[in-house]
């Protein structure tokens, strides 16, 4: 009897850490998401993705458009409870970590960029439900969608895009690995 | 075990020393109490002033301070109608447009006070309900209110600025329309205009800020989502508690200052009470000698020696508990963003009586162990 429960307290040891390794590795992409945004994010986008600040000039509402960007553009790229958040043109606007000496604690906020540069060059991706509002569940985390991350995008430009607004409802979004 | 009798009767001893003794430890318990009171005070009017209900809108980038925003005109309509969730009251939604202008203004006979002034409109009552009209009527046009504490905040008699008085601002002569309370803000020290009059005396065709009330302090969501949703705008939405709490840990070099103050003179009056009492308990060597060859162990003499300086302490800390009552109870302090009033909570007094037994225990062990060191023949023999 002895002998069996050395090995049986071994595997039930085992057991337990690896489990424990396996919950402390796992990303906070691991939060529960909704049926609609699991799905969208599962989707592929369609082609590499265009330049926002492009597209600002020639997408219309209703259009289907993909971008590439990094999550950047404001203070709070990412609203809690919403699913929303800000994408900017990381070949207009700067995250200010990659200037050199700079140790700035919200690179992000793209703070180094002009105010109307970054309305230019940023897009607002949103998704939403069946009566085109904002589902109410954050998206920060979910496929390790983070701040300064690379995304790519494909939606449709939503009602009330202007030149200086991009509002996309997105269909698919892919994270770039880091 | 000496009684403690003994200790009372030696306390009075010397009437110069205990008065010494008295005084100095009813200063440091004041002081202490006066720091706790500042800290207290500063903490309680920020965090009072600003509701978790309430949401302001400011600028991109000028988070920190809301005088430094400039928002469009127009951000206010659109909020009002885009954001969910914002309370109403009799078909008057709570959205208030508001400039934040900070200025000199001049009295009558030629003085100047930097004043915390606010263009608003009515609707600003919406938003604050803490705002009460205490005498006079909300301002016209040519006119201002003023908050009930901003006399002390401008450092001027209460009367200048009664309901009918005149100001200057900016060389524009303005009429105290009313004085309005908010008891516990920092609205109090501010002078509250119309909205129209401080866009043309701060000579800005934006806003400041909007500052709206939800009706759940969780729907903040919404007034958030809004900003990204109108990225045009550029737009940031605080809460108004964290602005307040962000203010709070500005201002804490300010309270840690009043610390290090109160601290450096304790510590000169605790080295001067060190000083008082190695005279004091030197020249009763042999007294406590004495006792020792009477059968009394050195414990029950160090016991007595502090009996006898923390009731000395003691004494001090409930002077200086009755001063801060009758001197600091109630008393307006300004500061930079406004007023805030002190008050000896039981916590302050509490803190007091604390600092007061410390000062007992702490200030009379050295001189005390110095006194019951020497040997008993040594200490017999001294003069």
């Amino acid at each position: 009897m002895k002998i069996l429960s050395i090995p049986v307290l071994c595997v039930s040891l085992f057991l337990l850490n690896s489990e424990r390794l396996l919950l402390a590795e796992s990303p906070s992409s691991a939060r529960l998401a909704s049926e609609t945004v699991q799905k969208v994010f599962s989707n592929v986008p369609a082609g590499s993705g265009d330049s926002i600040f492009a597209a600002h000039k020639t997408a219309k509402p209703g259009d289907e458009i993909t971008l590439k960007g990094r999550v950047m553009g404001s203070a709070k790229p990412f609203v809690e409870g919403r699913a929303v958040f800000i994408l900017g043109d990381p070949e207009k606007l700067t995250a200010c970590n990659t200037n050199p000496d700079d140790s700035c604690k919200t690179p992000w906020d793209t703070c180094c960029d002009p105010s109307e540069l970054i309305k230019q060059s940023t897009a607002v991706i949103q998704i939403v439900d069946a009566e085109g509002k904002v589902l109410k569940e954050g998206i920060e985390g979910v496929s390790g969608l983070s701040k300064l991350s690379t995304v790519t995008v494909t939606g449709k430009v939503a009602k009330g895009s202007s030149a200086v607004l991009l509002l996309i409802n997105a269909s698919a979004i892919a994270v770039a690995k880091k | 075990m000496l009684p403690i009798s003994y200790a009372i009767r030696n306390l009075f001893r010397s009437k110069a020393r205990l008065l010494q003794t008295v005084g100095g430890s009813a200063m440091v318990v004041l002081l202490v109490m006066a720091a706790v009171s500042i800290n207290e005070g500063m903490k309680r009017v920020l965090s009072a002033s600003g509701s978790p209900r309430n949401v302001i809108f400011v600028s991109a980038g000028s988070e920190e301070s809301v005088q430094r925003s400039e928002i469009e005109e127009g951000a206010a309509g659109i909020a009002e109608a885009a954001v969910s969730g914002i309370t109403e009251q009799l078909g008057v939604r709570a959205v208030s447009s508001e400039i934040h202008y900070m200025n000199h203004v001049e009295f009558s006979d030629g003085r100047r006070a930097q004043a915390l002034l606010r263009g608003i409109t009515a609707q600003a009552l919406h938003v604050y309900p803490e705002v009460r009209i205490v005498g006079g009527h909300f301002p016209n046009a040519g006119e201002m209110m003023v908050g009930r504490l901003a006399w002390r905040k401008l450092g001027v008699a209460e009367d200048e600025l009664k309901p009918g008085s005149f100001v200057a601002l900016d060389g524009r002569k303005m009429r105290v329309s009313g004085v309005f309370a908010a008891p516990g803000t920092v609205l109090e020290s501010e002078i509250w205009t119309t909205l129209g009059d401080l866009r043309v005396l701060a000579k800005r065709d934006t806003l400041s800020c909007v500052v709206l009330r939800l009706s759940d302090p969780d729907d903040f969501a919404e007034a958030e989502l809004f900003t990204k949703l109108r990225m045009d705008l550029s737009l940031s939405a605080l809460r108004e508690s964290d602005y307040y709490a962000h203010l709070t840990a500005f201002f804490k070099p300010l309270r840690v200052m009043t610390w290090i103050i109160a601290g450096l003179i304790a510590s000169g009056a605790l080295f001067g009470g060190f000083n008082t009492l190695y005279a004091a308990f030197s020249s009763r060597v042999r007294e406590m000698a004495t006792l020792q060859a009477m059968g009394f162990g050195r414990g029950s003499l160090l016991l007595s020696l502090i009996q006898e300086s923390t009731l000395a302490c003691m004494i001090g800390a409930f002077l200086a508990s009755v001063i801060a009552v009758f001197v600091l109870d109630g008393r307006t302090v300004p500061f930079s963003i406004g007023a805030f009033t002190l008050s000896i909570t039981p916590d302050v007094a509490l803190t007091g009586i604390i600092t007061g037994l410390l000062l007992g225990l702490i200030g009379t062990l050295p001189p005390a162990i110095r006194c019951l060191k020497p040997a008993l023949p040594t200490a017999l023999r001294t003069s």
